[in-house]
Formats: C-alpha cells, sequence, structure tokens
C-alpha cells in the first residue's frame, strides 16, 4: 500500500509530463557537471602555449582553450557554477521578499499596501542599465553585490503577481467561508491563498531565471560584472561574442551551456506548474 | 455609475500623485548614486589635472555641491521642462537630443511589439490547445530560445550569418525608408523576448483557463471548442498577458540600449550606458527621469485595464 | 624641450615643401608655402617645417610631368586627380569608425578633446600639419618665425585662406579659440597640453587670475597674423600647435561649441565642409574655397559609427576599418584578402605596461619590482596571445621607430628570468603574504588580449614566488580616479599611453615625479629635466637614452607590448600616404586619424581598378 500524499500524487503527475522530466533532467546534468568538475578540478590555470586551442585541437582540452589558454571545460564547469549559484542566491532573495510583501499587500490592503504599491513604484521605475552599472561601480564587483544588483530589481514582478491573485482570491466563497469559520490570517494564507496562487507564481519564478542570469550577463558585456577569477557564463558570453569568427567555441560553448540550463529550468517549470495545478491536467 | 466616476477620478488623481513622488525619488537616488561614481566628466588620461582645472571643471559641473542642493535645483528645472544640457553638446538642451533621437528607439521598438505580441498571443494559445503534442513542444522551445538566448549574443550570430557571410542585410545601421533590410535584425531580435514572455504566460493562463469549472461546463454543455476558446477561455488569457505586457511597452519606448550599441542604432537607449561610462550626469538624469515617468504611466494604465478585464480586483485598497 | 629631431625633419622638410606644394597643385596656384618657409624664420630653426621627407617626395615627383598632359580628370572642386585615378564620381569612400559616447556634438579639438563628435576635425587646419613621417609641415600658418628671444612668435596665415561662407580665416579665429579654452566656463580639460607651450597669462586664465583677453595670443600687424607670447623660449612650440585647429570666431559667438554638428551652422576652412550630421553618419563633401593644394582629391565622404569595423570590412558597407583585436587578427591572418588589404599602423606608439604603487611596500622595494619584472615571459605571451600585426613584445617605453628606441640595448633589463626573480625577491627581505589585486584597464580592442597576458602574469608570478594576485578589469574612468587618487588607489595596475607628439619628452614623461605614476625618481627628472633644452642632437638623444635605461632598470614600469592598429585599406584606394614612409610604413592615413592634421585625408583617392569590385559608388 503507498500513502497517496499530494506530493506523491503531484510527483506522478510531474512524471506523466515528458517536458519537464527532459527539463529536470538537463538541470541534474549541467548540476552534476558544474559540481563534479568543479569539486574534482581546481579553477584552470593560464598556460599560455596552449592558448586558444580548438576543440579537438588537443586531446588534453577536449573543449579547447581560451585565449589565456585555460581549459574549456574547467571554465564550463565553474561558469556554469557560478551562473546557479547566482541565479539561486537571486531567487531566494526575490521569492521571500516577493511572497511576503506581495500576500501582505493584498490581503490586508489599506495603507500596506498602499506602501508596498508604492514602493514597487518606485523600484519599477528605477531603469535597470542605470542602477544596475551605478550599483556595482560604486560598491563594488563582487558576487554579494552582483546577487543584490539582480535581486533588488527582480522581485517587483512576483511581488505584485502574488498581490494580484491575493486580490483575486481573498473575497472568493471558500476564503469568506474559512474566514467566517474563524480561521486565522496566515493559516489561510498558507492554506487557501498560497496554494492557489503558487502556479503562477512558479512560472513568474522560473520565468525570472533565465532574467536574472541574462541580466548579469548583460552586466558583464557591459563591462560591470565580476572579477576575472570568478567565472560565469554570463561573463563568459560577454567578452567571448567577439570571438565568433575566430574562435567559434569561446562564444559558442558557454551560449550553449547557458541555454541548456535556461532550457532546463523553463521545461522545469512548466512540468511543476502542470504537476502542482489541484485543478488537475 | 456616478459614484464609481467619482472614485475613479480620486483614484487616477492619488495614482498621478504618487506618479510625482516617485520620478522624483527616483532621480533623487540617481543624483545620489551618480555622485559617489568614480571620477567624473573629464579626463586624466596623461596625469592627475591640476587643481585649478580640477576645480573649474567642478564648478562648472556643480560637483562642488552637495548633491541634493544640485538635485533640488534639477528638479525645479525639470518641471520646466528644461534638463539642462549634456557634457557632450554643450549648448543643445537635452531636450533637442531626445527629440532627435526618440523616434528611432520607438521605431524600433514598436516594430517589434507589431510582430512579437500578435504572434506570441496566437502561438501560446495554439500551443495550449495542442498541449503536449509536438507543435506545443516545438513552439515551447521556440519560446524558451527567445527569452533565454542573451539578445547580444545571438546578435552577433545573426549578424555574422546574415550580414557577414550572405550579405541579405547590413551589419548595422537604422534606415526605415532608405534601407527597410536595415531594420530586420534588430527588431527581431528585440521582439524575441515579449515574444517567448508572451507566449509562456498566453499558454499557462489558457491552460489553466480550459481547466476551469466554467468553461468545463461550457463544453459539456457541448458548445464547439472555438466557441468555448472564444468565449470563454481568452478573457483568462488577458490577465496574465496584461502583466507581461505591461513592463514591455516602456522598454520598447525606451529602445534596447545594447542592440541599439550594437546596430549602430542612433536611438535614445544607448545615452542609458554612454551616459555612465562618460559620466554626462544631465543625460543619465534625464534618462531616468523619462524611464521613470513612463513606468509609472504604464503600471497605472494596467492596473486600470485590470479593472476592466476583471472586476473582481477592485481599485485602491479596502 | 624638443628641437632636435624636428629640426633635422624640418631642414630637409622644408625643402620638401617647396617643390611638394606647387606639384600637388599643379597650374596656377599660387603655392603659398614655399617661399615663406625660405624667408623670415630667424628664431630656432624648426619653425616652418614645411612638406614631407625623401619618400612623399619621390613619389609626388612623378606628378608634375603628367599633370600638363591630363586634364580631363578632376574632381567635383576641380582639383586635379592622379592619372590612375578612377573618374570623379567614384571619388567617394565610406570609413569606419570607432562609435563617440551617445549625445557628442563638439566636432573641434578645441571645444572638446577627449569626447568628440563622429567626423570631428575636418572643418578647419591646425597652425602646423604632420606628414607621413610625423614632421612638421605648414597648416593654416604659411610660415612663422620667433623674436631674437624666443618668446614671441608670428604665424603667417595663409592669405588665400578662407571659411566656406566666404570670410577669411583670421589670426582673430584662433584668438578666440584660445580665449574659449581658457574660459573658467569651459573647464577644458586639455588644457594641460598647451600649457606645455608656456603661453603668457594661459594658465592663470585657467585659474581665474588673469582674463582670457590677457593671454598671450593675438591678433598682429596684419588680421592675418597670429602672435603668440611666451614666458619661456620654447624652441619646439610649433609642433605643439598640431593641435591648434580654431573655430571660426563668428560661429562660436552666434551658435556655441557645437556649431559644426550642423550643416546649418557649420562653416568649414578645412578640406571638408559638413553635409549631413547624425551622432553615427556623418557625410562631408570637398571643400570648394580651398586653394588648391588644400583640396582634398576625394568627393565625398561617409564615416558612420562602427563598433566592430571589421566586420563592416568584410560585410563590403566600408572601404576602410580599424581592428586589432586579438579575435580580429586571427581573422585576418587566417584570409589571404583580407591579410592583403591589412596594414600594420603603428599609430600613437602605444606601449602597454603594468606599474606599482611605489609609495609603500612592497613595491616601494626596488628589488621586489625587479624581481616581478623578470617574470613576465614576453616573448611567448606576446606572441601568444596577440601576435603581429596586432602586437608585439616591448623591453623599453619607446617602442621602435619611435625617436631614440633602444629595444636592443634594454632586452635584458627586463628578460624572462625566473631563477633572477627568485633570488631577487629573497634578496629583498620583503614577504608578500596579502593577496594583490592587479586592476586592467578596459580601454579598447586589445582590451581582453590584455587581461589574458595579466593573468597568464599572474599565474606565473604565484607559481615563481608564491604571491597571489587577482586580475580584474576595471572600467577607464573608475581607473584613472583610483590611480590619480592621492594617494593613489592602486597598487598594481595595467594600463598603457600612447604619445600625444612624436618626441622622447611626451613618452619619458609619462614616469616623471609627479605624473601618472608615484615613482619620483630625482636622478630620472634630472635627466629628462636635461635632455629637454639640449640642442646637440647627439647628446639629447643620448641622455633620453639613459633615462629610458634607468626606468626599465628601476622598474617602476614593467614594459609588455606595443600595440598596433591594424588598418584594413582597399586594394583600390591609393595616395602618397599609402607609400612606406620612414617611421611609419604603414600604408594610408595613420596617426592620428582622418582628420584635417593629418596628409592622408588631402591626397587619398580612389583608383580605376574601383570598378571591379564596387561598379556603383556608395551614397
Amino acid at each position: 500500500m503507498q500513502v497517496r500524499t499530494p506530493g506523491y500524487l503531484a510527483w506522478r503527475r510531474f512524471k506523466r509530463n515528458k517536458a519537464g522530466v527532459i527539463g529536470l533532467i538537463l538541470v541534474i546534468i549541467m548540476m552534476s557537471f558544474a559540481l563534479i568538475v568543479s569539486v574534482t578540478q581546481p579553477f584552470p590555470n593560464t598556460s599560455v602555449l596552449d592558448a586558444s586551442l580548438l576543440p579537438g585541437e588537443d586531446p588534453a582540452h577536449l573543449l579547447g582553450t581560451d585565449i589565456a589558454g585555460r581549459d574549456m571545460v574547467g571554465l564550463l564547469a565553474w561558469g556554469t557554477r557560478t551562473s546557479i549559484v547566482i541565479a539561486i542566491a537571486a531567487e531566494v532573495f526575490v521569492m521571500a521578499i516577493s511572497i511576503f510583501l506581495g500576500f501582505v499587500a493584498g490581503w490586508f490592503g489599506g495603507v500596506l499596501d498602499y506602501l508596498v504599491t508604492r514602493v514597487i513604484e518606485v523600484f519599477v521605475a528605477i531603469p535597470p542599465l542605470l542602477f544596475q552599472p551605478l550599483f556595482m561601480i560604486i560598491l563594488g564587483a563582487t558576487l554579494p553585490n552582483l546577487v543584490l544588483a539582480l535581486g533588488i530589481l527582480a522581485w517587483t514582478e512576483p511581488t505584485r503577481l502574488v498581490r494580484a491573485q491575493t486580490l483575486v482570491y481573498r473575497d472568493r466563497e471558500f476564503v469568506n467561508a474559512s474566514r467566517g469559520l474563524g480561521a486565522n490570517t496566515s493559516s489561510i494564507a498558507t492554506m487557501h491563498v498560497l496554494p492557489n496562487i503558487m502556479n503562477p507564481f512558479i512560472v513568474s519564478v522560473s520565468m525570472s531565471i533565465p532574467a536574472i542570469i541574462l541580466g548579469e550577463s548583460t552586466l558583464s558585456f557591459l563591462g560591470y560584472g565580476l572579477s576575472e577569477n570568478m567565472p560565469s557564463l554570463g561573463k563568459m558570453i560577454g567578452i567571448s561574442w567577439q570571438y565568433i569568427q575566430a574562435y567559434w567555441h569561446m562564444a559558442l560553448l558557454p551560449t550553449a551551456c547557458l541555454s541548456i540550463l535556461m532550457l532546463g529550468v523553463s521545461l522545469f517549470g512548466d512540468g511543476l506548474r502542470d504537476a502542482l495545478d489541484p485543478a488537475g491536467g | 455609475m456616478f459614484f464609481y466616476t467619482i472614485f475613479m477620478l480620486r483614484y487616477l488623481i492619488t495614482r498621478v500623485v504618487g506618479l510625482i513622488g516617485v520620478t522624483l525619488i527616483v532621480s533623487f537616488i540617481a543624483f545620489m548614486m551618480l555622485y559617489q561614481l568614480p571620477g567624473g566628466p573629464f579626463s586624466e588620461e596623461k596625469q592627475p589635472l591640476s587643481p585649478v582645472a580640477m576645480a573649474a571643471i567642478k564648478a562648472k559641473y556643480n560637483l562642488d555641491k552637495p548633491f541634493y542642493v544640485v538635485w533640488f535645483s534639477w528638479v525645479t528645472h525639470a518641471v520646466q521642462g528644461d534638463f539642462g544640457t549634456s557634457y557632450q553638446a554643450e549648448n543643445v538642451p537635452i531636450t533637442k537630443l531626445f527629440a532627435d533621437h526618440w523616434g528611432v528607439s520607438l521605431q524600433l521598438g514598436l516594430l517589434s511589439l507589431a510582430w512579437s505580441v500578435p504572434l506570441g498571443m496566437l502561438f501560446g494559445v495554439v500551443a495550449a490547445i495542442r498541449r503536449n503534442q509536438w507543435l506545443d513542444y516545438l513552439l515551447r522551445f521556440l519560446a524558451i530560445v527567445g527569452t533565454t538566448l542573451p539578445g547580444f549574443a545571438l546578435t552577433v550570430f545573426l549578424v555574422f550569418i546574415f550580414a557577414v557571410r550572405l550579405h541579405w542585410v547590413p551589419t548595422t545601421g537604422w534606415k526605415p525608408f532608405e534601407n527597410p533590410a536595415t531594420m530586420v535584425l534588430p527588431a527581431f531580435v528585440f521582439g524575441l523576448v515579449p515574444f517567448g514572455s508572451l507566449m509562456r504566460y498566453a499558454r499557462n493562463g489558457m491552460l489553466e483557463a480550459l481547466n476551469q469549472d466554467y468553461v468545463r461546463t461550457a463544453r459539456a454543455k457541448g458548445l464547439v471548442e472555438s466557441a468555448v476558446i472564444g468565449r470563454h477561455a481568452l478573457r483568462n488569457v488577458l490577465i496574465p498577458v496584461v502583466t507581461v505586457l505591461a513592463p514591455m511597452i516602456p522598454n520598447a519606448l525606451t529602445g534596447s540600449a545594447i542592440l541599439e550599441t550594437m546596430f549602430s542604432i542612433n536611438g535614445i537607449g544607448r545615452y542609458f550606458i554612454d551616459s555612465i561610462s562618460s559620466r554626462d550626469y544631465p543625460m543619465a538624469l534625464a534618462t531616468a527621469f523619462i524611464v521613470a515617468t513612463l513606468w509609472g504611466i504604464s503600471y497605472l494604465v494596467t492596473d486600470l485595464t485590470y479593472t476592466i478585464i476583471d472586476p473582481r480586483i477592485r481599485v485602491g485598497g479596502r | 624641450m624638443i628641437k632636435s629631431r624636428i629640426f633635422s625633419a624640418v631642414a630637409i622638410a622644408t625643402m620638401l615643401a617647396a617643390c611638394a606644394a606647387p606639384s600637388a597643385a599643379p597650374a596656377p596656384t599660387q603655392a603659398p608655402a614655399p617661399p615663406k618657409a625660405a624667408d623670415p624664420t630667424k628664431a630656432p630653426a624648426p619653425t616652418q617645417a614645411p612638406a614631407p621627407t625623401a619618400a612623399p617626395a619621390a613619389t609626388k615627383a612623378p606628378e608634375p610631368t603628367k599633370a600638363p598632359v591630363a586634364d580631363t580628370s578632376m574632381n567635383t572642386v576641380g582639383k586635379k586627380l592622379p592619372d590612375d585615378a578612377a573618374p570623379s564620381d567614384q571619388q567617394v569612400i565610406v570609413i569606419a569608425a570607432v562609435p563617440p559616447p551617445a549625445g557628442a556634438r563638439m566636432m573641434d579639438i578645441m571645444a572638446a578633446t577627449y569626447n568628440r563628435g563622429l567626423g570631428a576635425d575636418l572643418f578647419a587646419i591646425p597652425l602646423v600639419r604632420l606628414n607621413k613621417d610625423f614632421q612638421v609641415i605648414p597648416g593654416s600658418a604659411a610660415s612663422w618665425s620667433a623674436s631674437a628671444d624666443g618668446k614671441t612668435w608670428t604665424f603667417k596665415i595663409r592669405p588665400d585662406l578662407n571659411w566656406s561662407d566666404g570670410t577669411p580665416v583670421t589670426a582673430a579665429d584662433w584668438v578666440a579659440s584660445f580665449q574659449h579654452i581658457t574660459k573658467k566656463e569651459t573647464a577644458y580639460d586639455f588644457g594641460w597640453y598647451f600649457e606645455e607651450a608656456n603661453i603668457k597669462n594661459f594658465a592663470d586664465a585657467e585659474a581665474g587670475k588673469a582674463k582670457p583677453e590677457d593671454i598671450g595670443v593675438r591678433v598682429g600687424a596684419s588680421p592675418k597674423d597670429l602672435v603668440i607670447e611666451t614666458t619661456k623660449s620654447i624652441p619646439y612650440l610649433p609642433m605643439l600647435f598640431l593641435y591648434a585647429s580654431p573655430m571660426q570666431k563668428a560661429a562660436l559667438e552666434k551658435s556655441g561649441p557645437t556649431y559644426n554638428s550642423d550643416p546649418k551652422t557649420s562653416v568649414s576652412a578645412g578640406p571638408y565642409v559638413l553635409q549631413d550630421w547624425s551622432e553615427n553618419r556623418v557625410v562631408v563633401v570637398a571643400n570648394k574655397n580651398m586653394p588648391d593644394d588644400l583640396k582634398p582629391l576625394l568627393n565625398k565622404v561617409i564615416i558612420i559609427a562602427q563598433k566592430n569595423g571589421l566586420q563592416a570590412y568584410q560585410a563590403g558597407e566600408v572601404d576602410t576599418a580599424v581592428a586589432g583585436s586579438a579575435a580580429d587578427v586571427k581573422v585576418i591572418t587566417s584570409d589571404a584578402n583580407l591579410s592583403k588589404d591589412s596594414t600594420q599602423d603603428p599609430a600613437d606608439f602605444r606601449v602597454h605596461y603594468f606599474f606599482f604603487d611605489m609609495s609603500k611596500p612592497p613595491f616601494n622595494n626596488i628589488k621586489v619590482r625587479q624581481a616581478f619584472a623578470h617574470l613576465f615571459d614576453r616573448d611567448t605571451i606576446v606572441k601568444k596571445i596577440l601576435p603581429l600585426p596586432a602586437g608585439a613584445p616591448m623591453y623599453g617605453f619607446l617602442a621602435p621607430g619611435f625617436p631614440d628606441s633602444n629595444q636592443e640595448q634594454l632586452k635584458t633589463l627586463q628578460s624572462y628570468d625566473p631563477a633572477m626573480a627568485k633570488q631577487l625577491y629573497a634578496d629583498s627581505g620583503v614577504k608578500i603574504t596579502d593577496k594583490l589585486t592587479l586592476q586592467v584597464r578596459t580601454e579598447n580592442a586589445v582590451e581582453d588580449a590584455a587581461v589574458a597576458m595579466a593573468q597568464v602574469y599572474a599565474d606565473e608570478i604565484k607559481k615563481q614566488l608564491g604571491v597571489e594576485i587577482e586580475v580584474k578589469r576595471t572600467p577607464q574612468k573608475t581607473f584613472m580616479d583610483a590611480l590619480n587618487a592621492k594617494p593613489t588607489k592602486m597598487d598594481f595596475g595595467m594600463i598603457s599611453y600612447g604619445m600625444d607628439f612624436l618626441d622622447p619628452s611626451n613618452m619619458l614623461s609619462v614616469f616623471k615625479p609627479n605624473g601618472r605614476h608615484n615613482w619620483n625618481n630625482d636622478k630620472y627628472a634630472a635627466l629628462l629635466d636635461q635632455a629637454g633644452p639640449e640642442t646637440d642632437i647627439a647628446k639629447r638623444d643620448q641622455v633620453y637614452k639613459d633615462a629610458e635605461k634607468l626606468l626599465v632598470t628601476e622598474a617602476p614600469g614593467i614594459f609588455a607590448f606595443q600595440q598596433f592598429n591594424v588598418n584594413l585599406w582597399r586594394p583600390y584606394l591609393n595616395g602618397v600616404t599609402f607609400q612606406p614612409g620612414k617611421v611609419n610604413t604603414a600604408r594610408g592615413i595613420g596617426w592620428p586619424g582622418f582628420s584635417s592634421f593629418n596628409l592622408g585625408t588631402y591626397d587619398t583617392y580612389v583608383t580605376k581598378d574601383v570598378l571591379k569590385t564596387r561598379p556603383n559608388p556608395p551614397k
């Protein structure tokens, strides 16, 4: 006999979704690639004699090297690792803020809603391309600063979504009913409102992961990214796009890594959404 | 109805006042940050400038005063439509620079929305209807590629293939009338993000709608599929779509800084980046101000749209 | 002070001008330059170094013989085209230029120096110009002379020189321009350059201690006489006036310093007049009001802002572009046609180097610096990461071709030698335990190569000395702010410098006390002071060589590589400047680019070969 918990049911539903499973597999592949290589090998050293090798030119460097002679496999793994770390850190930041502020604003309304909405308006109105470079120049190009610079401007959308959806459910009959039955706010929030708004929220979060990484690569492209000892896929793309004609691997490989990672995250997010959809697929 | 109108009016006024406040706050933050930046609108390429030369420069550009003093005088001028002059063009008002260049950014933005919005929504709905069939997978793959590949990386590949190798389109430029081919790549790349996001939102919204009880009921009642979709489901698609579309509009209106730079397009988007790296404070502030205002307006419009599409969402608080 | 080189050059050049000028302007032109060149010049020789040296002369020589024969091929402003030139309607070229900052509308060097707009400096001719070999030749001034004490100079503006609105170009235009840059409100950040001329009251006016009207730049006996008064005798003063390219007094007063960014207000006394202006595309056409010898051969030039010049060139959109990144070089060298079209141009003899904060430990210790200096394996690194034609290893600060360059003799001073480095480090008694940060300035095409070299270097230092180094690329303004802070905020960095003018004093003064770096070596300062005014050329050269040797030995800088521009030219472009010069062997318009300062701007033309590949001229 198996216990049919909601989690188990969701997993069963998820398994049926081929795209979602593929997404999960892609994410697992990329994460294990990053993890295994970065744990077993140190960050690749420069080796000027091996500079700019194309894939296949030297068996010691399966995917070639960059212009300072660093092994591409190592760079990609370490870069993927940084990109994942940045994405996770920024998303945790964004999710925590958006669920809290969005629900509070939508549920309680009044002054709280007014305040949150105004703060959102301020943050939304800050042009990222002005704010993020300034932020990085002033505070310095470090990983925590980068996560902050990306996260600070990314929480507004999910917060608005949570708020809007909370507004929708706040006055729905079943919510009113449980309120009538004397349920307190936090239990209504966790029992009735949040599960219902989870799906669009997950979609929104899964869609903002690529946006975070794109934001990071855009900053790197503009020269405001991390320092040279901190690899990231965005940074590699930002630097190496001009090498497309001369050394295709330097431009294409990090782009491919990023795309696979993003494809995985997105498909997985979709699958998750379908699985968690209480209305059933 | 009368009370509703009064209510809406009051709501609108509150929001407009809020918008002005937001713009002021954003400009204040921008001032504060710009004044923290290392370097300034001068070159010390060979050696440090003499104290005298430095003093003259600081005095000229108001860098010798506290930022809030300068902010205040900036605001009083800005409300009269005077944003000062760019450091790169002393006697040309910034308003003139914007007037000269905004048109191009608008063209690029609107053109990219013109193809991406209808196609994105259409494909999203189609994908939802053909859920988990090969067409769905293909369209979703397209959407993901559109939203995940960095625009500049894609630009590099496309320019290399279609301009450098095939010579089908020029590498750079923007001449809608003389040479429409110049518009293809920038508009395509710029439209990919709205296209992909809209498609995913439209698909998700549509799926959710198709699972709603009333839609099922409609189906059960034997209504034809197209009628079910048209009458009941599409409205449900619109809410999330409006949510994603709203932030894209000011984005489209203010141009893509990176694409404009890469394609040498003469729009205002480039000012974002260049005004920071060249420490052109008036330019950076004017850009921030105008963009902030646009965002504010677009959000106001979105919220109003919400209330029209879904009356369950009430304007204002409780 | 400079003198020597310019003197010698001038002597030869003077004569050449005499033949060059008329040859370019065959028939009735009054050939203004030469006669004056010969006469009133008294003071130090340097003065009116008219035209080029041997090479250009030889190439020009054939022309006069053809001149009378063919007169069918004239361009739109009535300038005689060379025999092998394509018909006049084909005399149009498109130039890819690096995009200026957004909003840049200052089109004249005396309006703004560092952030000029696209297509700047074509609308007036400076007092003097440079030929291919960087020698001073007459520009707007036909001749010049100095008073007996060398403190009062008179530049005679060419009598036949008029603005495109018909008014004469007069000394008052320079007076207005110089007053403009000294005004406090202008806050000109290139003032330090003109301060080197020691013009009377110039620095005081900048400081607000004198009125701009009182500076030593005034109209002389005739409206065409420009008088410059200096506080010291500066024998090389004319050379500094390469950048004295005036704005028109009337236009400056009426429309402000951006008047040349709008065809309606633009007025030109340069080779071209403005036809169409936008921030990323500028169209200029030949100026018909110029004296014949100052008319260009090209009818029209279209300048477009292009971030990636090589791509535009490959796509067939432009006739010339500048490449030079590590990636560009790879593309060019692996393509036979591109290789043929490319030439290696020393441009401003830019040298990239590592430097230290020498005011405090560990780098106030000379042995530590020397230990670091012996760890940069430039022969391997540069050749591998930025090979020719884009880069070459440097063993000192003065690149080959630059006056007093002494590469061979300096080769051993900072040679790669890990054993010696370890020994020096041990001898220094210094133990670096903190992680160092090596900041690399982001600046131009070779940025990625420079960062890669810095990384390789950092790994080598770690391997040999056990010192951890983090490499960081830092944007220009942030970098310079940290470097120029008092005290400096940059312990270890990588930066470059390219000349402002072709004399060792210019490059070497980068390391002078209170200059860019805090080496503050008195002996070095004394050598520079000694060499400047030295009139004995051989002696002057020797002192500069000694100074550079001291510089390389004490290693306040570790010299890494010379950066070349890789210029791409369609095979159908030709001109006098396409012949190899003595200093710059590259083809075509070299440093300082397509501007009225440069003879290539006048003598470049499109040959008949164009019809094979470009049947229709660009629009």
